[in-house]
C-alpha cells in the first residue's frame, strides 16, 4: 500500500515522513487557497529534493478560477509532466486535455455515499438496500467514460458506513484519511461574519483567508450519531479506521490529510 | 421571454399548473415495486420519498399525455448518481420514458448521460443542477456529451451567469435557473447530507401509508400550519438544516460573540425554503438565461401559486415599461399577495 501525504498550506510541509511516496498539494474545496505559481513552484522543489511523486489536487471552479488553473498546469508541464492531477470539476478536465498529466478522478466527482445517518439505518434496511449504501456510484457506463478519457485512478473518502470495491475494471483507488468530507459550499460560512445580518448568504468577492489561522467548529446535534467539523466552507467529519468491507487490490494507496485540508 | 419550468407530484395538478401557466414540467417516478425492493432512499431521483414522486409509468403516460395536448413539454428526473446495482432500474425507466415521448431527461450520473447516446433523436439530455456547472468548460464538456440544456447550480451569482453565457455563446445548450423555494447553503451534487432517512423511520411509514388522505388533509389547513410542518419536516428530513450547536471552539477567535449568531443564517430552514429569485428575473433573462426552474417537488407545497406569481412577475417585465426599482417594488408586493408574507432579503436567490 503506498502511503501519500496531502496538505493544503505550505507550513505543513513538516508532516513530512520519509515514508512517504507522493505529495499531494492544492484545495478541493476552495479556489481561493489554491497556490500562486510561486508558492506551486516551492512545492515542486520540495518534492524534488525528496525525489517524490506529485499530484496537484484541483477543486470546481468559477469561470474567474479558469486562468489560475491553466497558469499552474504550465508550471506542471514544464516541470513535472510525469504528475498527476485530481479532477474535482468536469470544465477543469476539459482544461487539462491539452496537458500531459495523468488525471484522476476526485473525491468531489467519484460519489460516495458518506452521510453519517446512514449508519443509523444500514443495520436494519433489506440487504440490497444495504449494500447501496456501500458501494461506489460507479456503473459500467461511468468506468467506461473514465477509460476512455484516461482516467485510471479514483479517489474516495472512508465513509463511516463501510464500503465495498466491486466489479471497478482496470481502475485503481485512493483513500483519504482521516477526514472524510461531507458537503461544500460557496457560501462561506467563515465569511458570513462579515457580512450584515439577515442579508442572505452571498458568494464572497475576496477572502481574508480566515479559516486558515482557525480551528475547525466542532457542530453537534442529537440527530447526527458523530460531530461534524466545520473548517472554512466545508463540513468534514473523522474517520480513522479503515472501513472497507472486503479486502481488494485495487485499493492501493492512501492519502494522509495531517491537519483538515483547507 | 423566458419560461416557467413547474415541479409536478400528482397526476390531478397538471391541468391546474398549465392553467396557471407553467411552459414545461418536470417530475419523478418512484414505483411500488422500487420502493419495496430497494426502499425510498435509494429512490432513483433526488426526492426519495412517494410523497414527491409520480406512482408509477401509468400515471406518467397520462401526464404526458396531458401535457402534449396543451403543447407543455415533459421531463423525467433521473437526477441521483447511480450504483452498478441500480443501473438496470434506470435503464428500464430511460426506455419507458422514451416509449412514452417524454420530452427531456434531466441526469447528472455520467452512466446515464452516455447510455442516452443512443436514445439522442427521441429524447434530450438536460444536466441537473447535480451536475455542477461551473464555469464554460462544464458547459462546453456537457455539450460534447449531448446536452440540449444545462440546469446551472444555485451557487452563482448573476455575474457568473452572464459570463458562462457570454463564453458559451448562443444556441444550445440552453442555460436554466433557479428561481424560487429551497436554497440550499451547499452545493447540490457535491453535498453527502442523506435525505430521506428520517422518512424511512416507522412513524414516517405509517403516514407514508395514509400519503393520498393527509394529501387531500393538507388543501384545508391554514397556511401558516403547513408552513409550520414544512419547515419542521424539512429540519428533521433534510439533515443540512439541524439547528447544529457549537461544542468547542479552539484558536483564533474568527467567529466573535457579536458576529457569532449570523451563523444561524447558515443553518436556517425558513429562508432555505421560501427563497425567491424573482426580483432578478430580468437580469437573469439579459443574461440569456432561456428557462426559470421552480424547485419543490413536495406535495403540500401550493405548486400552482408559485406558477402564478412566477407569471404575475414575468407579466410585470413583459410590460417593458417599469424601472428596475420599480419592478423589484411591484415583484415584493406580488410575493406578499401571493404568499402572505413579506419578502426578505435572506430569501434572495441572487442576492
Amino acid at each position: 500500500m503506498e502511503e501519500s501525504l496531502y496538505i493544503t498550506n505550505k507550513k505543513d510541509l513538516c508532516f513530512w515522513e520519509e515514508k512517504y511516496r507522493r505529495l499531494y498539494y492544492g484545495n478541493e474545496f476552495c479556489s481561493h487557497l489554491m497556490p500562486v505559481p510561486g508558492e506551486l513552484e516551492e512545492i515542486l522543489n520540495f518534492a524534488e529534493g525528496k525525489n517524490t511523486g506529485f499530484s496537484l489536487v484541483t477543486g470546481y471552479a468559477a469561470e474567474g478560477d479558469l486562468q489560475k488553473y491553466e497558469a499552474l498546469f504550465k508550471i506542471l508541464e514544464k516541470r513535472r509532466p510525469d504528475s498527476e492531477v485530481v479532477i474535482n470539476d468536469w470544465g477543469i478536465l476539459e482544461l487539462c486535455r491539452d496537458f500531459p498529466m495523468q488525471r484522476l478522478l476526485g473525491r468531489l466527482l467519484s460519489k460516495q455515499k458518506k452521510c453519517m445517518r446512514i449508519l443509523d439505518i444500514v443495520g436494519k434496511l433489506p440487504p440490497r438496500a444495504a449494500r447501496h449504501f456501500q458501494e461506489i456510484s460507479l456503473n459500467e457506463n461511468f468506468i467506461g467514460f473514465l477509460m476512455r478519457n484516461g482516467i485510471k485512478r479514483v479517489e474516495m473518502d472512508n465513509s463511516l458506513q463501510g464500503y465495498r470495491i466491486t466489479a471497478a475494471g482496470d481502475l485503481s483507488f485512493s483513500l483519504y484519511m482521516p477526514y472524510a468530507y461531507l458537503t461544500t459550499t460557496r457560501l462561506c460560512p467563515s465569511n458570513i461574519c462579515n457580512q450584515e445580518k439577515g442579508a442572505g448568504l452571498r458568494i464572497p468577492l475576496s477572502c481574508k483567508r480566515t479559516c486558515r489561522s482557525a480551528e475547525c467548529l466542532r457542530l453537534y446535534s442529537a440527530q447526527m450519531p458523530v460531530d461534524l467539523l466545520l473548517k472554512g466552507n466545508t463540513v468534514f467529519y473523522e474517520s480513522g479506521k479503515v472501513n472497507l468491507l472486503y479486502p481488494n487490490r485495487q485499493l492501493d494507496r492512501i492519502v494522509f490529510q495531517p491537519v483538515i485540508p483547507l | 421571454m423566458v419560461r416557467i419550468v413547474s415541479p409536478i407530484t400528482k397526476l390531478d395538478e397538471a391541468k391546474p399548473l398549465i392553467e396557471a401557466g407553467a411552459d414545461e414540467l418536470y417530475c419523478g417516478v418512484l414505483t411500488e415495486e422500487e420502493n419495496r425492493d430497494l426502499t425510498n432512499i435509494c429512490c432513483l431521483n433526488r426526492r426519495p420519498s412517494s410523497f414527491s414522486n409520480l406512482r408509477n409509468f401509468n400515471e406518467l403516460s397520462c401526464l404526458v399525455k396531458i401535457a402534449k395536448d396543451s403543447g407543455v413539454k415533459v421531463s423525467l428526473t433521473l437526477n441521483e448518481f447511480y450504483t452498478k446495482q441500480q443501473f438496470d432500474n434506470v435503464k428500464q425507466q430511460i426506455e419507458k420514458a422514451v416509449g412514452l415521448g417524454v420530452d427531456a431527461i434531466i441526469a447528472v450520473d455520467l452512466g446515464v448521460i452516455e447510455e442516452l447516446r443512443q436514445y439522442r433523436d427521441k429524447i434530450k439530455l438536460h444536466i441537473g443542477v447535480g451536475g455542477t456547472t461551473f464555469n464554460h468548460n462544464t458547459v462546453q464538456f456537457y455539450r460534447n456529451l449531448g446536452a440540449r440544456r444545462i440546469i446551472l447550480p444555485r451557487h452563482l451569482s448573476l455575474t457568473e451567469i452572464s459570463q458562462i453565457r457570454s463564453m458559451t455563446g448562443g444556441g444550445e445548450p440552453d442555460l436554466e435557473c433557479l428561481i424560487l423555494n429551497e436554497r440550499c447553503h451547499n452545493i447540490d451534487g457535491l453535498c453527502g447530507f442523506e435525505h430521506g432517512v428520517f422518512s424511512y423511520k416507522k412513524t414516517q411509514a405509517i403516514v407514508s401509508k395514509y400519503a393520498q388522505t393527509l394529501k387531500k388533509i393538507y388543501r384545508f389547513l391554514p397556511k401558516w400550519l403547513v408552513n409550520f410542518v414544512h419547515v419542521y419536516g424539512m429540519e428533521k428530513e433534510l439533515a443540512c438544516c439541524f439547528n447544529y450547536k457549537i461544542r468547542e471552539k479552539r484558536g483564533r477567535d474568527v467567529f466573535p460573540e457579536k458576529t457569532r449568531p449570523r451563523l444561524e443564517d447558515f443553518f436556517d430552514a425558513d429562508s432555505f425554503l421560501n427563497a425567491c429569485g424573482a426580483c432578478s428575473l430580468g437580469e437573469l433573462e439579459n443574461a440569456g438565461v432561456k428557462f426559470v426552474k421552480i424547485v419543490g417537488r413536495v406535495f403540500f407545497k401550493d405548486k400552482v401559486n408559485d406558477v402564478k406569481f412566477i407569471r404575475h412577475c414575468l407579466g410585470l417585465l413583459e410590460n417593458g415599461s417599469l424601472s428596475p426599482g420599480e419592478y423589484n417594488n411591484l415583484a415584493m408586493k406580488a410575493y406578499r399577495k401571493y404568499f402572505n408574507k413579506r419578502c426578505k432579503r435572506s430569501y434572495c436567490y441572487y442576492p
